[in-house]
């Protein structure tokens, strides 16, 4: 009796050691598990659970001056699937047809895929895939198949702005362009996400944890108006068929501003099809108008005279008597067709075209001012947009190592290079009263959190004097009104003013090719004018004259003014002797 | 949880009584009775109280599940939607190229005006009045667009 009575009281405490010490066990696990081995445990976990994406910043669209897309990125998706879990699901060969069908693919291919390795638990079966087949796919419901969006960039209007935007790579790396040289503001930043995943690896809903967030990338907004773009490559690209050129280019550019409104190349590329035209002309890729610098001829005359009207050295009726040849001082020049000598006034000369008149007039200045005035309209170097390879020009040796036939043939724009926007920009700084404003391609960069960035330009410099712009801007008009070409670019209701160029070409190995460079540059209204249009054709075979760039010039010309609502005036050109 | 029970099964009034409260034995009729009939209605009462709220609790889970069923259901068209227009965007940018636009321009019968003129509202014209013609160059065709063929 008294036995038990002791066993009935050390039960109890029996019980409670037991409950203590497993207790205790427990405690030193725990401690164990979380405190002693956690951040090991963890890491071990995380391996076996959880997995890390990493997730694309989408890149910034590029768009015209009045917001249109040229370059956005739209979601496309990769289709992969397991060829382990579809072998053991059975009935792959069917599942393939079925998959075949919604992607609109061959199922060879598809099955092809499955089969290559059926241990595997990836398999690419289509990239690229657009939201509606995808949904037809999703729509077949197989389990093994997996989803994946990815962003591909396309570019909405085309080969519209297509050699200034430039393109990306297939694997999304900028190539050429904007594209490539604006990379910092359009470039998104990749996020990382973390998500837990059940054994086979598909991602258990709700898990998704992003550890960085992704950021997309600046909005790029140009100078460019799409539909001035569209239409001044359309007329480019009609004519140089037409007329037989191996490639062109039209620059406009607002005067007051320096914005380039259009920059058309032909050939052109379209950033969606790039094999297309680099199967073709490789230097087609970029913008040629800022690449490809080249002797523009007479269209430099212009600047010679403007440059000798702000010296002083020469007014619109200064006479000479122009021969058709000129042998001077080592130098030899002659007009483009024979005449005898003709009493010309600078106005004439321009009109004319005579080379030998600007030479008789250009040497009134010392060489070093003459070098300068071309120097300050921006010719030599490169200009503030800072294209892709954009290129400087060339002044030759300039002041004082010109040798005598240079210095000659820069007066009338031979013997050194420029390039079409340098060409632009000299004209805008004419029309602009004399004040050369930075050539702008870029307007701003917004990005993603609203910040907006201009890119850095120079300020605006004087060249001229604003009564020498204007002289120029007159005996411009009278080019247009006297001219050989007054029928093919006359805009009735406008006062316009032009120069034509007619420029020997290098070969390459220091002497002249056969062909010409023609071009034409002017300005529009000319009684207050607020654009400039350069047109140029290479080696134009069935008009090898300065006429072919004319309808060019007068539709673009046109089309700028009717676009803006420039109000025709009605006022007369002025009527400025040609001859003394 | 004893309020559950509607007679405390320790209580009861029919547990065995001491031997000597049973002697009288004189009015029966004040012994159980009394105590139990109220005991009996609240317990009744709890009871349909907990069936009410059980009830109430029912309809508004099914309530609360249905939303749930309508919220899924709406989110899932909402994403649908925001794919839709997506597509239908990118649709449209394409569609609205400018080559694409002068192409079904031209189709029409249209062509550009390279001579721009005005009417002002008192019916003056500024500019130079002429036809719109064809022009020195085809208006339409040279630039390419692969999206528009693809």
């Amino acid at each position: 009796m008294r036995r038990t009575r002791r066993a009935a009281r050390l039960r109890p405490l029996l019980v409670l050691l037991l409950v203590v010490v497993s207790a205790g066990a427990f405690l030193t696990k725990l401690v164990d598990v979380q405190v002693v081995h956690a951040s090991a445990l963890r890491a071990e976990s995380k391996d076996r659970r959880s997995q890390q994406v990493d997730v694309a910043g989408t890149r910034g669209d590029i768009l015209d001056a009045r917001g249109v897309r040229l370059a956005t990125t739209v979601p496309r998706y990769t289709v992969t699937a397991s060829p382990r879990l579809a072998a053991a699901g059975g009935s792959v060969a069917a599942a393939a047809k079925r998959i075949a069908g919604a992607l609109g693919a061959q199922p060879a291919t598809v099955l092809h895929e499955l089969h290559t390795d059926p241990t595997s638990d990836y398999a690419l079966i289509a990239k690229s895939v657009t939201l509606t087949t995808l949904t037809r796919v999703k729509g077949l419901d197989i389990p093994w198949l997996y989803f994946q969006e990815t962003g591909k960039r396309v570019y909405p209007s085309g080969a519209v702005a297509g050699n200034l935007v430039g393109f990306v790579g297939a694997d999304g790396r900028p190539q050429a362009g904007l594209e490539y040289s604006d990379q910092s503001c359009l470039a998104g930043t990749d996020g990382v996400t973390e998500y837990e995943s059940a054994l086979d690896g598909t991602a258990i809903p709700g898990t998704a944890v992003a550890v960085k967030a992704a950021k997309p990338g600046g909005t790029l907004k140009l100078t460019i108006d799409r539909d001035l773009q569209w239409y001044a490559q359309q007329v480019l690209a009609a004519r140089a068929k037409q007329t037989g050129a191996k490639w062109g280019s039209v620059v406009v550019e607002e005067v007051a501003t320096g914005k380039l409104l259009a920059v058309a190349d032909w050939p052109s590329v379209d950033p969606n099809d790039v094999n297309a035209t680099a199967s073709t002309d490789t230097a087609a890729l970029g913008s040629r108008a800022f690449t490809a610098p080249f002797e523009p001829g007479s269209t430099m005359k212009s600047v010679t005279a403007a440059s000798l009207l702000d010296a002083g050295l020469a007014k619109p009726g200064t006479g000479v008597v122009a021969p058709y040849r000129l042998v001077a001082g080592g130098a030899d020049v002659n007009d483009s067709e024979y005449h005898g000598d003709e009493r010309l006034t600078m106005t004439g000369v321009l009109v004319q075209s005579s080379n030998t008149g600007m030479s008789l007039l250009g040497s009134r200045m010392a060489d070093a001012m003459r070098y300068r005035y071309l120097q300050r309209f921006g010719f030599g170097t490169r200009t503030a947009v800072g294209f892709g390879a954009e290129a400087s020009g060339d002044l030759g040796a300039g002041a004082p190592n010109w040798d005598p036939q240079s210095r000659l043939a820069t007066m009338f724009g031979q013997g050194l290079t420029a390039t079409p926007v340098q060409m632009a920009s000299a004209y805008a700084t004419i029309a602009n009263g004399g004040v050369k404003v930075p050539v702008r391609l870029v307007d701003s960069c917004t990005a993603a959190d609203g910040t907006v960035t201009t890119p850095a330009a120079p300020a605006a410099t004087r060249v001229i004097s604003a009564a020498a712009a204007r002289s120029t801007v007159s005996m411009l008009e009278n080019v247009a009104t006297k001219g050989w070409l007054a029928a093919d670019v006359k805009i009735p209701g406008y006062r316009v003013g032009i120069k034509t160029g007619t420029a020997q070409e290098s070969d390459g190995s220091g002497s002249y090719s056969k062909g010409f460079l023609v071009s034409m540059a002017g300005v529009a209204p000319a009684d207050h004018p607020k654009y400039v249009v350069y047109v140029d054709l290479d080696a134009p075979s069935k008009m090898n004259t300065s006429q072919a760039t004319a309808p060019v010039f007068r539709q673009v010309m046109a089309r700028v003014l009717q676009q803006h609502d420039v109000v025709p005036s009605g006022s007369k050109s002025p009527d400025l002797p040609t001859e003394w | 949880m004893s309020s559950a029970f509607a007679i405390d099964p320790v209580r009861r009034p029919t547990a065995p009584l001491a031997p000597e409260r049973l002697a009288p034995a004189a009015d029966p009729v004040v012994l159980p009775r009394p105590a139990v009939r109220p005991r009996v209605l609240a317990a009744s009462l709890i009871i349909a109280g907990v069936g009410c709220v059980l009830a109430t609790q029912l309809v508004l889970s099914i309530g609360t599940a249905d939303g749930a069923f309508r919220l899924q259901a709406l989110q899932d068209r909402s994403v649908e939607l925001a794919r839709e227009q997506v597509v239908r965007t990118e649709q449209l940018q394409t569609l609205a190229a400018p080559q694409h636009l002068a192409a079904r321009a031209a189709a029409l019968g249209m062509v550009p005006q390279d001579v721009p003129a005005y009417l002002t509202r008192t019916g003056r014209v500024l500019g130079a009045q002429s036809v719109a013609g064809a022009s020195d160059t085809a208006s339409t065709g040279d630039v390419p667009d692969a999206l528009l063929t693809h």
